[in-house]
C-alpha cells in the first residue's frame, strides 16, 4: 500500500467522462508529476482529491485512510493541501491576513474567546503570527506583508498562495500549474523551492505542469493522462520515450518517428542502453540529451507557458 | 380536503387572469432589465407608481384624453428606465451584488419619497380607467372591459417583447451580452445601448402596468409594492432570464392566487405569492428554463 | 524574485504545530480599544447632562438605530450575506421583551437578554436558508420573509399582545435606580451600546472574524482553507438576530410601548430598508458606521423634518440619493471618507514637517 493512492477513479459530468479508471500511486516524499494535453482530466482529478467534486467511482487513500467520505475542510485537516489555477485568495485582505486565514483550522478561539480576548485565543494568535512570519521569510514575501491581495502582481499572487499552503505543513501537496503565468527567472527558482519544501517538510507532492523542463527535472515519477486515462507511467526518461505520450502531444506522425528511432536505438546499441532507469542524469534542458535522431530528441512537447 | 365552490372558483379564476396579466407585464419588464444588466430592479414598482402619478396629473390638471395621458405616462416610464440605467447602473456594471441591490432599493426609496412629496396633497385619488366598466359575461363569468383590455394588452406586449428579443438585432445583442459579456463586447456589441434600451422598455412596461391596474383601486405611494413582488415571482419562474416563462408564470400566479379565494383556505391567498417564491427559489426552478450558461454568467454579474 | 532562494531556518519547518507561548504571566491584553471606547463613553454620557430633553431623545434613538445597524455590519459587512429584514428581528426582540416584562412579570434585566436570545433561533432559520441560496436570491428571500412577517406575525395577538400592542415599562434597578427619566435611560443605552461595541471591536480582530471575511471574499477559497463556511454563515445570522433583538428590547422600553402599527408598520420593510441604508451610508464594514448613519437618520427625521407630515418620505428620498452616491463613489461609507481624509491629512502634515 503506497503512502497515497488514487485507485480506479472515474469522474463524469452527466454524459461527459472526465476521468476513467485512473490509478496513481505515490510513496512518501516523492514528487509525482502529472502531464497531459488540455482536457486530459488532470485538474478534475485534483478537484476530486481535494473534495470539490464527487467521483463516480474510485477510491482515494492517504496513509491507509479513505479520503473520499470526508468534506473538503476535513481533508485539509488531514493534511491535503492544494493550489488552484485561479487564485483563491481573499482580495480585500492583506497578504498577512491571508496567511493567518490559511492557519485557521489549527488555531483555537471562537467567537467568545475572540470577543473577550481569552488567553488561549491570544496565545494561538501569537503562534500563528510567528509561523506566518517564518513562512513569509521562506517564500520571500515580507515586502508585501500588508499589501492587499487585490494589488499584487500575478507572480506574487502565486507565491502568496504557496505560502498559504505552507502554513498548514501539509503531508500531501497538490500543485496545479505553479509555473503558469510567471516569468522564466521565477520558474527557475521554483524548482529548488519545491525540492526544498519536499526535503524539509517531508511532504509528498503531486504536480500538474506544462513546463516540461521543470516537471521533468523535478519529478520522481511521471503519469501522463490523455482523454481521462493514464497512458503512461514511469520515470521522466521512460515517459518521454513512450510513443503514446508523444502522440498525445504531437500527433501520430511524431509518435511513429519516435517508434522508429527507438527501434533503431534498440538494434544499434546493447540492451543496457535501451532500458531507461533513473541512472541517466536529467538536465533541465531536455533537448541536449541523446542527439541521435532529431525528431526523437525534440521529445519535449509544446507545453503552454501561460495558464 | 380543501373545499371550494365551483361558481366562485370560475369567477375568481377569471379575476386571476386579469391580475395575472399585470404580474406578467411586470415580470417581463424585470426579466428584460435583469438580462441586460444583471440588476434586479427593486425599483420597478416605484417606477410604475411614479408614472401612474404622472398619468393622474395629466388627467386632473390638463384634462387630456385618457389615451394621451396613458401614452405620456408610458413615455415617462421609458425615459425613467433609461435614465436610471444611464445615470446609475451603467457605472455599476462591474460592481458587486451589494451595490446593485442597494442601488435599486435606493432608487425605489427615492422615487417613493419624491412621489409622496410631490403629490402630498393628493391622497386617495383615483385616476380614470382606460376602458369602460361595462361587464361582459362569458358563460358564468363576468369581466369588465378594463379586465379584458388589460389581458389583451399584456398578451400583445408579451408577444411583442418576445419577438423583439428573438428576431431583432437588439434581441440578439441582449442575449449575447447575457451569456458572455466579454465576448459580446469584443464582438462590437455596445452593451450600454442595449441595456439602456432594455431598461427603457422595462420602465415603459412598468408604467403601463401601473396605469392599467391602479385605477381599479386607489393610488397611493405604496400601491405597486405588492404587485412588484408578484412580478418578481413571475420572473423567478424563468430564473429571471426567460421571457416566456415570466409571461406564463405571471398568469399562472394570478389564477392560482385568486382561485384560493374560492376555497376554504382563503387566507392563504395573500401570502401565496410569498410562499410561491420561497418554494421556487428553494427548488431552483430556474434550472429548467434558462440556459445554464446564461445563469452562470448572470450570477457572476451580480 | 531575482535572488536565489534562501535556505529557510530549519527550526521553522520542524517546529510543532502549536508553538509554546513565550514565558511570562498570562494576563488580559491591555485593550487598545480602551482609549477610543472611553472617549466614546465620555462623549456620549456628557451631552444629556448638559443639553435639553429633545437632544436626549435624539441621541438615545440614534444609538438604538446604530445598534440595529450594527447587526447589519456583522451579517452583511463581515460575512457578505445580504439581509434586508433587520426590522423583523428588531420587532421580535421588542415584542418578546415587552411581553416577558408585562405578561410574565420578568424583570427587564432578564427579559431583555432573553428577548435577544429568542430572536436567535428565528434568525438561524433565515441562516439555514442562506446556506442554500446565494446572493441575490437570498436578498429576495429576506424581503419576502420581512413582508410575510409584517403581514402575519406582527398581526397575531398572541405575539403582539391584545389589540396589537404591548406596553413596555421602563426598568428599575433593585428599586434603587429608576430609569423613568429619559436621561437615565439614555445612560443605560450608552452603556449597553458600548458593551456591544467593545464586543465587536475585539471580535473584528479575532480569528473568527478573519474567517468571516474569508467567507465574504471567496467562499470556495475559504472552504478550501479548511473554514467551515456553514458555521460562520449561521454564526453571522445568529449575531444579526441577537444584536437586532437587543436593539428591539432597548427600543421597546424606551418608547414604553410596542405596537406593530397600522398605516406605517413599525417593523416592516420601510424600517428594514432605513436600517440598511443608514448602515451603508455610515460604512457597512465598520462598527462605527451604523452609529454615524443612525445619528444622521434621526437628526433628519426627528429634528429637521419633524414638522412636515411627509418627513419620513422626504428623509427616505434624501437617503436614497445619499446611499446611491455612497455605492457609486465611496462604497466604504462615511467612515471610509473619514479614514481617507485622516490619512491624507497626516501625509500632508508629515510632508510639511519632513
Amino acid at each position: 500500500m503506497a503512502f497515497f493512492e488514487v485507485r480506479d477513479m472515474t469522474i463524469s459530468f452527466g454524459g461527459l467522462v472526465a476521468n476513467s479508471d485512473v490509478t496513481i500511486e505515490a510513496e512518501e516524499g516523492q514528487i509525482v508529476g502529472l502531464i497531459g494535453p488540455n482536457g486530459a482530466g488532470k485538474s478534475t482529478l485534483f478537484n476530486a482529491i481535494s473534495g470539490l467534486i464527487q467521483p463516480r467511482a474510485g477510491r482515494v487513500v492517504l496513509e491507509g485512510e479513505e479520503i473520499l467520505p470526508l468534506l473538503p475542510y476535513e481533508r485539509v485537516a488531514r493534511g491535503i493541501g492544494r493550489t488552484f489555477q485561479n487564485c483563491r485568495l481573499f482580495p480585500t485582505l492583506p497578504v498577512y491576513d491571508n496567511l493567518l486565514i490559511a492557519y485557521h483550522s489549527r488555531m483555537r478561539g471562537g467567537l467568545v474567546a475572540g470577543a473577550l480576548r481569552l488567553p488561549w485565543g491570544s496565545t494561538s494568535e501569537r503562534a500563528a503570527r510567528a509561523r506566518a512570519d517564518a513562512v513569509m521569510e521562506v517564500v520571500d514575501l515580507h515586502p508585501y506583508k500588508n499589501r492587499n491581495v487585490s494589488d499584487l502582481s500575478y507572480g506574487t499572487l502565486r507565491m502568496t498562495e504557496l505560502a498559504c499552503l505552507l502554513m498548514l505543513q501539509p503531508r500531501l501537496i497538490l500543485l496545479d500549474e505553479p509555473a503558469s503565468g510567471i516569468a522564466q527567472k521565477e520558474t527557475e527558482a521554483l524548482g529548488p523551492l519545491l525540492r526544498r519544501i519536499r526535503d524539509q517538510l517531508g511532504a509528498t507532492i503531486l504536480l500538474i505542469e506544462h513546463d516540461m523542463p521543470l516537471i521533468m527535472g523535478l519529478s520522481d515519477v511521471i503519469y501522463c493522462l490523455d482523454l481521462g486515462r493514464v497512458i503512461a507511467k514511469g520515470t521522466p526518461e521512460e515517459v518521454q520515450r513512450t510513443p503514446q505520450v508523444i502522440e498525445a502531444y504531437l500527433g501520430a506522425r511524431a509518435a511513429e518517428q519516435l517508434e522508429a528511432a527507438l527501434a533503431a536505438e534498440a538494434t544499434k546499441t546493447n540492451s543496457k542502453h535501451a532500458t531507461s532507469k533513473g541512472s541517466r542524469r536529467v538536465t533541465t534542458n531536455g533537448a541536449k540529451r541523446q542527439p541521435r535522431s532529431k525528431s526523437a530528441t525534440r521529445a519535449q512537447p509544446a507545453g503552454r507557458r501561460r495558464g | 380536503m380543501i373545499a371550494f365552490s365551483p361558481s366562485l372558483l370560475a369567477q375568481d379564476a377569471a379575476n386571476g387572469v386579469f391580475l395575472g396579466a399585470i404580474f406578467a407585464l411586470l415580470g417581463i419588464g424585470v426579466v428584460l432589465i435583469y438580462k441586460s444588466s444583471g440588476v434586479l430592479n427593486f425599483a420597478h414598482g416605484s417606477m410604475a407608481m411614479f408614472c401612474t402619478y404622472i398619468y393622474f396629473q395629466m388627467d386632473s390638471w390638463f384634462h387630456l384624453p385618457v389615451i394621451v395621458s396613458l401614452l405620456i405616462a408610458v413615455a415617462c416610464g421609458v425615459v425613467l428606465g433609461a435614465a436610471t440605467y444611464l445615470g446609475i447602473f451603467r457605472r455599476m456594471r462591474n460592481a458587486g451584488l451589494l451595490a446593485k441591490v442597494i442601488g435599486a432599493l435606493a432608487v425605489a426609496g427615492f422615487l417613493q419619497g419624491a412621489a409622496a412629496f410631490l403629490w402630498r396633497n393628493a391622497s386617495q385619488v383615483r385616476p380614470p380607467q382606460q376602458f369602460s366598466q361595462r361587464v361582459v359575461h362569458l358563460g358564468s363569468v363576468g369581466l369588465d372591459w378594463q379586465h379584458i383590455g388589460t389581458i389583451l394588452i399584456t398578451i400583445a406586449a408579451g408577444i411583442g417583447v418576445i419577438a423583439l428579443v428573438k428576431y431583432t438585432t437588439f434581441g440578439v445583442a441582449l442575449r449575447a451580452t447575457a451569456q458572455n459579456r466579454l465576448a459580446a463586447k469584443l464582438l462590437g456589441v455596445k452593451e450600454d445601448r442595449v441595456a439602456a434600451l432594455a431598461w427603457g422598455i422595462g420602465g415603459g412596461l412598468a408604467a403601463l402596468a401601473g396605469v392599467l391596474i391602479i385605477p381599479t383601486s386607489a393610488l397611493t405611494v405604496y400601491s405597486m409594492t405588492g404587485y412588484m413582488v408578484r412580478g418578481f415571482v413571475a420572473a423567478v419562474v424563468g430564473g429571471f432570464v426567460s421571457l416566456p416563462a415570466a409571461l406564463i408564470g405571471g398568469f399562472g400566479l394570478g389564477v392560482a392566487q385568486e382561485s384560493l379565494l374560492a376555497t376554504s383556505v382563503q387566507s392563504l391567498s395573500s401570502v401565496f405569492a410569498g410562499l410561491a417564491i420561497v418554494v421556487l427559489l428553494l427548488l431552483r426552478v430556474e434550472r429548467f428554463f434558462a440556459l445554464e450558461q446564461e445563469l452562470r454568467a448572470l450570477e457572476e454579474l451580480g | 524574485m531575482a535572488k536565489v532562494m534562501k535556505a529557510p531556518p530549519a527550526a521553522v519547518m520542524d517546529e510543532p504545530i502549536l508553538v509554546e507561548p513565550p514565558a511570562g504571566p498570562r494576563r488580559w491584553n491591555v485593550q487598545r480599544a480602551a482609549l477610543p471606547l472611553a472617549g466614546f463613553l465620555a462623549a456620549a454620557i456628557l451631552p444629556p447632562l448638559i443639553l435639553d430633553g429633545v437632544w436626549n431623545f435624539t441621541l438615545t434613538l440614534a444609538l438604538i438605530y446604530g445598534l440595529m445597524g450594527l447587526s447589519i455590519v456583522v451579517v452583511t459587512g463581515y460575512v457578505g450575506q445580504l439581509s434586508l429584514m433587520p426590522a423583523t428581528f428588531v420587532g421580535v426582540g421588542a415584542f418578546a421583551s415587552a411581553g416577558l416584562v408585562v405578561r410574565a412579570a420578568t424583570p427587564f434585566w432578564w427579559a431583555a437578554p432573553l428577548a435577544a436570545l429568542v430572536t436567535v433561533p428565528v434568525a438561524l432559520v433565515i441562516g439555514m436558508v442562506a446556506l442554500r441560496l446565494k446572493g441575490l436570491y437570498l436578498a429576495i428571500m429576506t424581503l419576502v420573509f420581512a413582508d410575510i412577517a409584517e403581514q402575519f406575525l406582527f398581526r397575531q395577538d398572541w405575539f403582539t399582545g391584545q389589540g396589537g400592542s404591548t406596553p413596555a415599562p421602563r426598568p428599575h434597578l433593585f428599586h434603587l435606580v429608576d430609569f423613568q427619566s429619559d436621561k437615565s435611560y439614555y445612560v443605560l443605552v450608552v452603556c449597553i451600546a458600548s458593551a456591544f461595541l467593545l464586543f465587536m471591536w475585539n471580535f473584528s480582530r479575532s480569528r473568527s472574524a478573519r474567517a468571516c471575511f474569508a467567507v465574504r471574499d471567496n467562499e470556495n477559497g475559504a472552504s478550501a482553507m479548511g473554514i467551515n463556511v456553514a458555521k460562520y454563515k449561521l454564526m453571522a445570522f445568529a449575531l444579526h438576530g441577537f444584536i437586532a433583538g437587543s436593539a428591539g428590547a432597548l427600543y421597546a422600553h424606551w418608547a414604553q410601548n410596542v405596537s406593530a402599527g397600522g398605516q406605517r408598520p413599525a417593523f416592516g420593510l420601510e424600517v428594514s430598508l432605513a436600517i440598511v441604508f443608514l448602515t451603508i451610508l455610515g460604512g457597512v464594514r465598520s462598527i462605527w458606521g451604523p452609529f454615524i448613519g443612525g445619528a444622521i437618520w434621526v437628526i433628519l427625521t426627528k429634528r429637521l423634518l419633524a414638522g412636515s407630515p411627509n418627513g419620513q418620505s422626504i428623509a427616505f428620498s434624501i437617503f436614497g440619493v445619499l446611499v446611491l452616491a455612497t455605492m457609486l463613489y465611496r462604497p466604504a461609507g462615511l467612515v471610509g471618507v473619514g479614514r481617507d481624509s485622516w490619512r491624507a491629512l497626516r501625509r500632508r502634515l508629515g510632508g510639511a514637517s519632513g
